[in-house]
C-alpha cells in the first residue's frame, strides 16, 4: 500500500511536475531529494549546507533559455529583481553562483566536484551524476 | 758650470719637477679614477635593469596570482571544456607581449589549458619559470598550477647595448645566452637576480674603445704635460736670464774697465733688489776707484812737475850760487829778492866808495912763482871779500890786486853809519894784514905786502851799465875817481879819507889831516885824513846797528846826564824786551 502510495505520488509528480529539466549533483552527494525553496536558497546563495554537505551552485551563462527557464520556475524572479539582488549581495561579499558557459561542462563539473549542484537538460542525465529535481 | 747655467737648472728644477709630478700623479689617478668610474657606471646600469628586470618579474607573478584567483580557474573541474581559461591565458599573453606561454595544470599535473593552442602533451618539457597555485574559490584548495614557461629572451628587451657595450646572461654559471659580440678584452659587471640566483645578468664594455678613449685622453694628457713644460721651461729661462742680466753685465763691465781700463764705465741698474743694490754698489765703488785713480794721477803729475822744478831749482841754485860769487852779495840778494831787475837802469845816490890795493904788488910779483901769486891773491882778495861782507859792503870788483866797493846801495843803513861802517871795516882789514903776514911768512912769504887804502863819500850814479847782453852793477861818477885818487895818494898800510867822509865819522874815529891833494881833473884842493886803529877816547862806546846808532862819549857827560841816560836806556831795555 505504502509503495503503491509512493509509486502513486511519484507517477503523481511525474504527472504534474515532470519537465525537461533536472537538478543534479556529485554522485557522491547523500542528499536524493530537494525542495525548490532549498534550490532558491541556494542558488541565491542564502544557503550554503544541506545536511553537512557544502553545496557550490553551477550557473549556465546568463544567455541561455535553459537559464531562464530556472529563474523563471525554481528562482521566480525576473532578470531585474535578480540583478538588483546580486548588486546589494555584492556589498555583503557575496557573489552570485559560479557559471559554466555549457550543459557540458556543468555536466563535468558537477561530475567532479564533490558539492557541486547544477541543472541539465534531461537528455544529458547519465549515471555519472544524480538527479534531485526536476522541472 | 756657469752660474747661469745652474740658476736656470735651479728655476727649471724648481718649477718643472713638481709640474711633472703633480700632472704624472693627476694623469694615473685619473686614468685609474676614469677605470673605476666607468665600472661604477657599467654597475649603476646593471643595476638598473637588474631592477626593472626584477620589477617586471614581480608584475609578472602579481598577475598569475591575480590569475590564479580567478572564478573561471574553477573551470579546471570542467577540463576548460568551455576554452574559457585558455581563452584567459591566450589574452594575457598578448597583453604582456610575451615570449612564452601560460600552462594550466590540474592536480595530478596533466594540462588543462594553455596559451598555446598546440598543447604540449608532456608536462616534463615544459620549463616551469613562474608557478603560481591554484585555490579553488569554494572549498580553499589546491585545484591545480599555473605555469609560465617563460623565455629569458623577454629579458632583452631591458638590455640597451652599444658598439662596444652589450649585456648578456649567464645561466648556471655555465650557459651563455644572448651573447651579440665577444670582445677579447672586455671590462665586466655583472649582478644575480634576486629570485633566481641562478640567473646572472652581464655587462660587458669592450676595453679596446675604453682603451682608444684612454689613449685618446693620453694623448690630450702628453700634449697637455709638454705644452705645459715648455711654457714652464721658457717662462723659468726668461726668469733666470733676467735673474742672471744684470750679474753679466756686471762681470761685463768688470771685463771691459779691466781690459779698457775705461773707470768711467757704469752698470745700468734697473731694479731696486740685491743684485741691483749690487750693481749700484759696483757702480758706486768704479765712480770713486775713478776718483782715486785722478787724484793719484793728479798727485803723481803734480810731484813729478814738482821734482821737476826742483831739479831745476836745485839747477838754479846751483847755478845761482856760482853766479853769486862772481856777484857781491848784496847785489846777488836783491836781484834775487826781486828788489833789483836786471834791467839797464840806474839812479844817484850817496855812497861811501872804498879803494884798496898792495903797495908795488907789481914788483913783488915779478919775484913770484905764478902759482904762488895766485894763491897769496886769492888768499889776500878771500880774506878781505870776507871782512867786507862781515860789515855789509857791496865788492864792487876787483882790479888785479885792488879791490872796488862801496857802502849804501842796494842796503844802506844811512849815509853816516855807512861811512862809519866802511871806515871799521877798513880798520878791520888792515888789522886782519897782520894775520895774514904771519900765515904767509909760516908759508915762506918773507917779504910782507902793505895795503894802503882810500874812502870817499859822495853821490854816485849806481846801476846797471853795460849791453842789454851783458851788464854790469857798478857805480860810476867822480866819487869814484876820487876815491881811487884817495887811495893812490895813501901812505901804505894806512887809510885815507876824503873830508867828506871825516866829516861823518869824525865823531866815532881819531883822523888825522896828512895831505892836500890837487887830482887830475879836480879844481879844488882835497884834504885827505889818515883813520887811526884806535877810538879817541878808550871809554867811548860806538854801536852801528840798523835802527839803532849810538855813540857814547863818558868825557861829555856828567853826573846828572849819566842819571838821565841810564834811566832812558833802562826804558829803552824794557821797550826791547817787548
Amino acid at each position: 500500500m505504502k509503495f503503491l502510495k509512493i509509486i502513486f505520488l511519484i507517477s503523481i509528480t511525474f504527472s504534474l511536475y515532470a519537465g525537461e529539466y533536472a537538478v543534479v549533483v556529485n554522485k557522491k552527494n547523500k542528499i536524493d531529494k530537494i525542495s525548490k525553496k532549498q534550490l532558491k536558497n541556494i542558488f541565491l546563495k542564502k544557503r550554503h549546507f544541506i545536511d553537512n554537505q557544502k553545496i557550490v551552485a553551477i550557473n549556465v551563462s546568463a544567455n541561455m533559455p535553459l537559464r531562464m527557464k530556472f529563474e523563471k520556475s525554481i528562482l521566480q524572479m525576473s532578470r531585474e529583481k535578480l540583478n538588483s539582488f546580486w548588486t546589494k549581495q555584492h556589498f555583503h561579499g557575496i557573489s552570485p553562483p559560479l557559471t559554466q558557459s555549457s550543459t557540458n561542462s556543468v555536466k563535468l563539473f558537477v561530475k567532479n566536484v564533490d558539492g557541486a549542484m547544477g541543472y541539465l537538460p534531461k537528455n544529458l542525465i547519465d549515471d555519472s551524476i544524480k538527479v534531485i529535481y526536476e522541472f | 758650470m756657469s752660474f747661469k747655467l745652474k740658476t736656470i737648472l735651479l728655476v727649471l728644477s724648481v718649477s718643472l719637477i713638481p709640474y711633472a709630478v703633480i700632472m704624472i700623479l693627476m694623469g694615473s689617478t685619473l686614468k685609474k679614477e676614469y677605470t673605476e668610474n666607468t665600472l661604477q657606471e657599467m654597475q649603476t646600469q646593471l643595476q638598473l635593469n637588474v631592477d626593472r628586470i626584477e620589477q617586471y618579474l614581480k608584475t609578472l607573478n602579481r598577475d598569475m596570482h591575480f590569475m590564479s584567483r580567478m572564478d573561471v580557474m574553477n573551470d579546471i573541474y570542467s577540463k576548460d571544456l568551455d576554452k574559457r581559461i585558455s581563452y584567459l591565458l591566450m589574452e594575457k599573453k598578448k597583453d604582456l607581449e610575451i615570449e612564452g606561454d601560460f600552462y594550466l595544470f590540474d592536480k595530478n599535473y596533466k594540462i588543462i589549458a594553455s596559451s598555446n593552442k598546440n598543447i604540449l602533451s608532456d608536462s616534463k618539457k615544459i620549463n616551469k619559470f613562474i608557478d603560481v597555485e591554484i585555490i579553488s574559490g569554494f572549498d580553499n584548495t589546491k585545484i591545480g598550477n599555473l605555469i609560465l614557461d617563460f623565455s629569458l629572451k623577454n629579458f632583452t628587451k631591458f638590455f640597451s647595448n652599444t658598439k662596444s657595450r652589450n649585456y648578456y646572461i649567464i645561466v648556471d654559471k655555465q650557459k651563455t645566452l644572448f651573447l651579440e659580440k665577444k670582445f677579447s678584452n672586455a671590462l665586466k659587471v655583472q649582478m644575480p637576480l634576486k629570485n633566481k640566483t641562478n640567473i646572472e645578468i652581464v655587462l660587458q664594455e669592450d676595453k679596446e674603445v675604453f682603451q682608444n678613449i684612454l689613449k685618446e685622453y693620453e694623448a690630450w694628457f702628453y700634449t697637455t704635460l709638454f705644452v705645459g713644460a715648455l711654457l714652464i721651461s721658457l717662462i723659468a729661462l726668461y726668469f733666470s736670464n733676467r735673474l742672471i742680466k744684470p750679474i753679466i753685465s756686471l762681470s761685463k763691465a768688470a771685463n771691459i774697465i779691466t781690459n779698457k781700463k775705461d773707470y768711467s764705465y757704469q752698470v745700468d741698474v734697473n731694479s731696486n733688489d740685491e743684485i741691483g743694490k749690487l750693481s749700484h754698489s759696483f757702480n758706486t765703488m768704479i765712480t770713486s776707484m775713478s776718483n782715486v785713480l785722478d787724484e793719484l794721477k793728479a798727485e803723481s803729475e803734480n810731484k813729478i812737475k814738482l821734482l821737476q822744478e826742483q831739479s831745476k831749482n836745485e839747477m838754479l841754485e846751483e847755478l845761482s850760487s856760482n853766479l853769486s860769487k862772481y856777484l857781491s852779495p848784496q847785489l846777488y840778494a836783491s836781484i834775487f829778492s826781486g828788489e833789483q831787475s836786471a834791467t839797464l837802469s840806474s839812479k844817484r845816490k850817496k855812497l861811501t866808495v872804498f879803494f884798496s890795493d898792495i903797495v908795488d904788488f907789481t914788483d913783488t910779483t915779478d919775484t913770484m912763482e905764478s902759482e904762488d901769486l895766485s894763491e897769496l891773491l886769492n888768499d889776500y882778495l878771500n880774506d878781505m871779500t870776507q871782512v867786507a861782507l862781515k860789515h855789509g859792503a857791496t865788492v864792487d870788483k876787483y882790479i888785479g890786486d885792488s879791490i872796488m866797493l862801496f857802502f849804501g846801495d842796494p842796503e844802506s843803513k844811512g849815509v853816516k853809519e855807512d861811512a862809519i861802517s866802511c871806515v871799521i871795516m877798513a880798520l878791520e882789514m888792515q888789522e886782519h894784514m897782520n894775520i895774514l903776514h904771519k900765515r904767509w911768512i909760516n908759508k915762506g912769504f918773507t917779504k910782507p905786502f902793505k895795503v894802503r887804502m882810500g874812502i870817499h863819500t859822495g853821490y854816485c850814479t849806481v846801476g846797471n851799465f853795460g849791453s842789454e847782453n851783458r851788464m854790469e852793477y857798478t857805480i860810476i861818477g867822480s866819487t869814484v875817481n876820487l876815491a881811487s885818487r884817495i887811495e893812490s895818494s895813501a901812505i901804505p898800510g894806512e887809510i885815507f879819507i876824503s873830508e867828506e867822509t871825516q866829516i861823518l865819522i869824525r865823531d866815532s874815529f881819531e883822523t888825522k889831516e896828512e895831505l892836500k891833494i890837487t887830482p887830475k881833473g879836480f879844481k879844488r884842493d882835497i884834504s885827505l885824513f889818515s883813520v887811526k886803529n884806535e877810538n879817541k877816547k878808550t871809554n867811548k862806546i860806538i854801536l852801528n846797528e840798523k835802527g839803532l846808532s849810538i855813540v857814547y862819549e863818558p868825557d861829555l857827560q856828567d853826573a846828572t846826564t849819566k842819571k838821565d841816560l841810564k834811566k832812558t836806556l833802562e826804558e829803552f831795555i824794557t821797550k826791547l824786551s817787548v
